[in-house]
């Protein structure tokens, strides 16, 4: 041990992990049709097509501009066909989108396997009160709390979605409006979801969504906030409250894609499978019946 | 009283009950036995090693005129009831020359046997020696590994290791690279029951999990159970591991130690009275931290900051043996281990003449401490009693702190965060365990214990203080208490010349604070002789496991949290029953054959996107029950005797699970499902100065969780505007679905020894994976260096392994 530098250097060389590319022996995926569309009961039917590919192709995802897409209801009769809009986006016209209705969707493309799914719109949940607070924020800045009652559906398992959107208007010249429409990111320490928080600041995303496991069949006040959208001079501030009633397939699909993004690049973490219910492809076609509540006009 | 309590107590009420039957059932086979054994003579002793008068474990006695035989319990006490006569009596155990004492049996006799080691190689030590041969043994899917084979076998950086040495026995795997994790027969590292002079040790790793806990120079023997337990062992699922220490010699003061490329160890035992009380201590050290500290802290200097950082552990055994008379002896045995890893970083700036600071520390640790007092008392010769009380306790902590002072303007800004968290488990027991030899063809054990676990999940306190955010939270989970209340009796008895069966039954009472779980759990074991040289065997054996284990599933932490069962989550069983052929094909070459099939339930595993670092969530919130189950078939040929000794062994197995809400509710492989499982292992000892040690490996690569596809997510474009984009998904098809590249490896070593003056020394120098072999520690999809301008930058498959050829070598010495 006369000279330990050379004894520390032989250490970390012992210790240095040593990294290398090597060869993918797997099974390599052939690419597949991913449909993705949460059809709600205050919108029109709309289907976004796009395929997967393997890990190893290193191809850019693309939207599928000539798929053919075919709507069925439950008793497989066609609702109508796809019209694409804009790029993979695909518009069903004359559907009208009803509570307890099912409905499928056939995807075919040129060199993909043809792909289908099936959902079922659940029945919508009524708000029914609405109230809202001006509290100080964890960092003592200015929020609103939104206190929502509603009264959950006694017998089933329920899955909701709340969200919060904002067109927001600024008059940066005279007479001159430039209108924003986002989805606001909210904030709850309700039980439902605070089991998933991060800090103790409770749960944050653009889209609270939980089950009725902890009320089922109550009357419930679900609570949370978001920031404090009061506008201020040469601003306009238009707030709508979505509250949809989700299908339990689309329940599995947003509390799992939520988690893989918590948990992504996460080594310790287990890997997240995030759901699907799309046969012989990826992505999700499920149902939610929407009710909308104007917070601020 | 709360109505649970009441139905606790009326549960625990029952749960005696059973114990006290069982109990009376030992009761009369005494009873019954005595009349038939009235007129007959006992011969009981000890047997032990000549040398340091440490106790034979499972050494044989045969009587030749009757072939009759025996072996010694875990503290070489044998009984042996025969009719009055003449007998001549072989004592004998491998590595020792056997003694032949001619016995008038016309009295109850004591006779202790002390057995000299054998001093050559060429020596038969073993001859008309039977019932300590594979065939003859009723219990099957046991090996027992000498600590002369742990030294004797080359060890990554020269530590030898006795956990890394069970890994080379079929059915027992290693967890990866490096691992000192054992997963026996599909189970998991938290389904063994490893104990240590009796003593649960709960975390048995040092370094991340690349060495053990056990310093090889405390140890005496080592007993592994895969299958078909004695009712004697219960509450973990997989497998016993049976450690014994050494006694400490009884006749003169000796010593042992060594250095190597990371540790240091030495040990010393030796008479504290003559013939009476002996004593052993040993302890180990790894120094990396002290001898990296001055270019630590250079590095440092040069960055124009203040760096300590280091990490150690140690080890510590110690025993005290004492001999009240033949009848009774008390041992007092200890261990105490730690690991650490620390950093402490300071660093100065000066702005507008103020001098800026940032300092920061940090460190993890992890250790067991272990106490037992043992009481041996011979109550009459067939009878022998050993009462323990023990204490063991594994803690793991981790803190962190940080301290900034800033000038912003003239004013003076700080901000201070500290973190810490800390989990643990101790438990207390006390236990009776007899041993009762009627006769030649009885071997009865019986016996009660209380374990008093008590678990502390998990605390995390932070602390932070800014100008703008203060916090001062504490989370923490309420310790747990429960008791674990058991007792056993099993039989190893003959019916004719063939059959030999261990039939027994465990029975226990697990009552954490909201339920009470009661399991009465058969055991059976059988030998049928086909030959006088081969047997037949078939053991079944239902195990429960109280304790659940929370550990990290990508990357091996020392970050274990046990947690009792409970009733969201409620306890572990397993049935295994297995079926196997054993042969002794000439005198030192064994064979064995097995066929095992195990179901296991309740196991737990994490959720998606679950660690153990979110510990704002409920543990019970964190994982899912399923199932599992794993069958194979493994094959150990063993030569024990001469110049050339070792073994091949070959594991065929399937490992899967099932949880209803993981993996779409479909079957996945576990991660440590390996198709194929080889080893090779051979010393050879040309004479008394020279030894070489070879050791090949080759296994099925682990199975990994690894998305093979991407696809965008639902995106509905509220509020992209022009910066819409797509979020990719990476599809984890399922759980367990990509197998990395398989593992092997070649380790190659010698040891020369060189007789001195005042003892001898031995240099053993030795090659790790010796033709370098990458072996994959962890894969993940990662990108090549694209460039300067990052354009070429592609998708691939990476592999990080950790240890190419790595030679070490070690100067050891005993006096």
């Amino acid at each position: 041990m006369k000279n330990p530098i050379i004894y520390i250097l032989s250490v970390v060389w012992v210790f240095a992990s040593c990294e290398k590319v090597i060869d993918f022996k797997g099974e390599v995926k052939t690419p597949k049709i991913v449909i993705n569309s949460l059809f709600n009961t205050e919108d029109s039917f709309k289907v976004m097509i796009s395929n997967s590919l393997s890990l190893v192709d290193q191809a850019q995802l693309k939207a599928l501009n000539e798929a053919t897409v075919k709507l069925y209801d439950a008793n497989h009769s066609l609702l109508g066909d796809g019209i694409l809009t804009t790029d993979g986006n695909y518009y069903i016209p004359d559907v009208d989108i009803a509570q307890g209705n099912t409905y499928r969707i056939e995807v075919s493309n040129d060199g993909f396997t043809s792909v289908w799914a099936e959902n079922e719109v659940p029945g919508k949940t009524a708000i029914v009160s609405v109230d809202i607070n001006n509290i100080n924020d964890q960092f003592n800045g200015p929020s609103k709390q939104i206190s929502m009652k509603f009264k959950d559906d006694p017998g089933s398992e329920n899955f909701y979605m709340v969200e919060v959107f904002t067109d927001y208007s600024f008059e940066y010249i005279p007479g001159n409006f430039d209108t924003y429409h986002s989805r606001q990111v909210l904030t709850t320490n309700d039980p439902s979801l605070s089991n998933n928080a991060l800090s103790n600041g409770g749960y944050a995303s653009d889209r609270l969504v939980f089950s009725n496991a902890n009320f089922k069949g109550k009357e419930y006040t679900f609570v949370f906030s978001t920031y404090d959208y009061t506008p201020h001079d040469s601003e306009k501030v238009h707030v709508e409250l979505h509250f949809s009633t989700l299908s339990k397939e689309a329940y599995s699909y947003f509390k799992s894609l939520d988690k893989y993004n918590q948990t992504d690049g996460n080594p310790f973490a287990t890997p997240v499978q995030v759901f699907t219910n799309v046969e012989n492809g990826f992505g999700i076609f499920a149902g939610a019946a929407k009710v909308k509540y104007i917070l601020l006009d | 009283m709360s109505l649970w309590r009441v139905t606790q107590a009326l549960n625990l009420t029952i749960t005696m009950r059973i114990f006290a039957k069982l109990f009376c059932t030992a009761s009369l086979l005494f009873i019954s036995a005595y009349p038939v054994l009235a007129q007959k003579f006992t011969i009981s002793g000890y047997i032990s090693d000549s040398s340091n008068n440490e106790q034979l474990i499972g050494a044989s006695i045969y009587v030749t005129d009757i072939k009759e035989g025996t072996a010694t319990n875990a503290f070489g006490f044998y009984s042996l009831t025969l009719p009055a006569g003449q007998y001549h009596v072989v004592y004998s155990y491998v590595g020792y020359s056997s003694k032949s004492v001619n016995v008038n049996l016309t009295e109850n006799k004591t006779l202790s046997v002390a057995l000299s080691p054998s001093i050559s190689l060429n020596e038969v030590v073993i001859t008309d020696e039977r019932t300590n041969q594979i065939q003859e043994k009723s219990q099957m899917s046991t090996i027992t590994i000498t600590m002369d084979k742990v030294k004797t076998l080359p060890a990554l950086m020269g530590e030898k290791d006795l956990i890394k040495t069970l890994q080379l026995l079929p059915g027992v795997q290693s967890g990866g690279e490096g691992s000192s994790g054992l997963y026996v027969r599909g189970g998991g590292p938290d389904q063994n029951l490893i104990l240590l002079d009796g003593v649960p040790v709960y975390n048995a790793s040092h370094l991340f999990g690349f060495f053990s806990v056990f310093n090889a120079d405390a140890i005496n023997n080592v007993e592994l159970i895969k299958g078909g337990f004695p009712a004697r062992y219960g509450g973990r699922l997989s497998s016993v591991l049976d450690i014994h220490m050494k006694e400490g010699n009884m006749n003169k003061l000796e010593g042992e130690g060594s250095i190597g490329v990371i540790s240091s160890k030495l040990s010393l035992q030796g008479p504290i009275k003559k013939g009476k009380t002996s004593f052993i201590v040993s302890g180990r050290r790894t120094y990396i931290d002290v001898l990296a500290r001055p270019i630590i802290k250079a590095v440092g200097k040069s960055q124009g900051g203040n760096i300590v950082a280091g990490y150690y552990f140690y080890d510590l055994n110690g025993k005290i043996n004492h001999k009240f008379s033949d009848r009774s002896r008390l041992y007092l045995s200890t261990y105490m281990g730690n690991d650490k890893f620390y950093f402490n970083v300071g660093e100065k700036y000066y702005s507008n003449g103020h001098e800026n600071t940032f300092k920061t520390k940090g460190d993890l640790a992890w250790g067991n401490r272990i106490a037992a007092v043992r009481w041996n008392y011979m109550i009459n010769p067939k009878l022998f009693s050993n009462t323990t009380i023990t204490y063991s306790k594994y803690k793991f902590s981790t803190g962190m702190s940080l301290n900034q002072i800033e000038w912003d303007g003239d004013k003076q800004v700080s901000t201070e965060y500290f973190s810490n968290f800390y989990s643990g488990i101790d438990d207390a027991t006390a236990k009776v365990d007899f041993d009762y030899m009627p006769n030649p063809n009885h071997f009865i054990k019986f016996g009660a214990g209380d374990i008093y676990h008590t678990f502390s999940p998990g605390a995390t306190q932070t602390k932070i203080s800014s100008y703008a955010f203060r916090l001062d939270s504490t989370i923490a989970s309420n310790k747990l208490y429960a008791h674990e209340l058991y007792g056993y009796i099993e039989d190893d008895f003959k019916i004719g010349n063939r059959l030999k069966v261990n039939l027994g039954a465990y029975a226990t009472a697990f009552n954490p604070k909201d339920t009470t779980f009661f399991s009465v759990q058969p055991r059976f074991s059988a030998r049928y002789l086909i030959g006088p040289k081969s047997s037949l065997k078939a053991s079944y054996a239902t195990m429960m496991q109280a304790l659940h284990l929370l550990t990290n599933p990508t990357i091996g932490l020392p970050t274990d949290l046990w947690l009792p069962a409970t009733k969201r989550v409620p306890v572990e069983y397993s049935k295994q029953v297995a079926m196997g052929y054993a042969q002794t094909i000439h005198e030192g070459y064994e064979l064995s054959i097995e066929g095992y099939y195990k179901s296991m339930s309740n196991l737990i595993e994490y959720k998606d996107g679950e660690s153990y670092s979110a510990q704002n969530t409920g543990w019970e919130d964190k994982v899912e029950l399923g199932k599992g189950w794993s069958y194979g078939a493994e094959v150990f040929f063993e030569k024990k005797l001469g110049k050339v000794t070792g073994w091949v062994g070959y594991t065929l197995s399937w490992t899967n699970r099932q949880f209803a809400n993981l993996n779409y509710g479909k079957i996945f492989p576990y991660r440590y499902d390996r198709r194929h499982d080889i080893s090779v292992v051979v010393t050879y000892k040309p004479n008394d100065h020279v030894d070489f040690g070879l050791v090949w490996v080759y296994g099925t690569g682990n199975a990994y969780t690894l998305g093979l596809e991407r696809y965008w997510a639902y995106n509905d474009n509220v509020g992209k505007g022009d910066y819409n984009y797509n979020q990719e998904i990476t599809q984890v098809e399922s759980r367990n679905n990509f197998r990395a590249p398989a593992y092997h490896r070649l380790d190659l070593g010698v040891n020369v020894h060189k007789p001195t003056k005042w003892g001898e020394r031995t240099l053993s120098m030795g090659l790790y994976n010796a033709y370098s072999r990458q072996n994959p520690f962890y894969i993940y999809w990662g990108y090549t260096d694209g460039g300067f301008f990052g354009g070429d930058s592609q998708r691939v498959l990476k592999q990080v392994a950790l240890f190419p050829m790595i030679p070490s070598i070690s100067y050891s010495f005993k006096f």
